[in-house]
């Protein structure tokens, strides 16, 4: 990617403000990633159960984080 | 009600959500279950392509909400760990459609929520079904549904996209009715 450097910059923690802003923005990318994945999982039918395996959490937190509207029904 | 749903039905039911979400509105109508029930494989699907509607052409039909101002990634900070955001905007705009990163925040904070508009045609589905004598709702059943709903989003879409309505559902009931 070429920017070896800057990534050197980022790793040393000689500048914290943009340590912590790289990191702020990762979490933001991972958290839309993240949601779109989901979706996807859930539209080719994947279970709550199944897609909080893959991302290494609970049931309960998948489910609470992603179900939505009144019309999601059993299939757990 | 939902429990009665086939495969099909019953994704297309998920399917809408994630329409409506990546349109970037926090309200599902019958159009998004439309283009909902033509991604799944079946007799509905099947109907609607002979009658010659596209995914892509329902998908530039239905109004999108420009992603919010100050919810944009952070470029230049992903550059300084080496994510190319363009290019991971790039793929998901190939999976998920156009603009699917930018939409995806507003995913996790608001609730879609379903319009009397979708509703209806669910309920309908429930007829259809009845009418064949059947107790399991299919997606086909679910396309009668949208079409009985004649004041419904999914109809003004599928006129805007030049399809004859009336001819479309008796394609839907000959497939049905064959299937039987």
């Amino acid at each position: 990617m070429g920017n070896e450097g800057l990534l050197a910059d980022v790793a040393s923690g000689a500048n914290p403000a943009d340590g912590l802003r790289a990191a702020r923005a990762l979490r933001e990318l991972a958290e839309r990633l993240e949601a779109l994945q989901v979706e996807n999982a859930r539209s080719h039918g994947w279970s709550w159960q199944e897609i909080a395996v893959v991302l290494g959490i609970s049931k309960q937190a998948v489910h609470k984080k992603y179900a939505g509207g009144t019309l999601r029904r059993g299939r757990g | 009600m939902l429990e009665r749903f086939d495969q099909a039905a019953r994704a297309a039911v998920v399917q809408a959500r994630a329409e409506a979400r990546s349109a970037g509105q926090a309200e599902m109508t019958s159009a998004h279950l439309l283009i909902g029930l033509l991604d799944q494989p079946g007799e509905a699907a099947d109907a609607l392509i002979e009658a010659g509607v596209s995914l892509a052409d329902l998908r530039a039909r239905i109004p999108r909400s420009p992603a919010k101002a100050g919810d944009e990634l952070d470029r230049d900070a992903l550059a300084l760990v080496g994510i190319d955001l363009d290019a991971v905007r790039r793929a998901t705009d190939a999976a998920f459609g156009p603009g699917a990163l930018d939409h995806a925040r507003s995913r996790r904070s608001g609730r879609i929520v379903p319009t009397d508009d979708f509703k209806k045609p669910l309920e309908l589905s429930l007829q259809a079904a009845r009418s064949f004598g059947q107790h399991g709702i299919a997606g086909g059943h679910l396309l009668m549904g949208m079409l009985d709903h004649r004041r419904g989003a999914a109809v003004g879409l599928l006129a805007k996209a030049g399809v004859d309505v009336v001819a479309l559902r008796a394609d839907v009931v000959r497939r049905l009715s064959a299937a039987a």
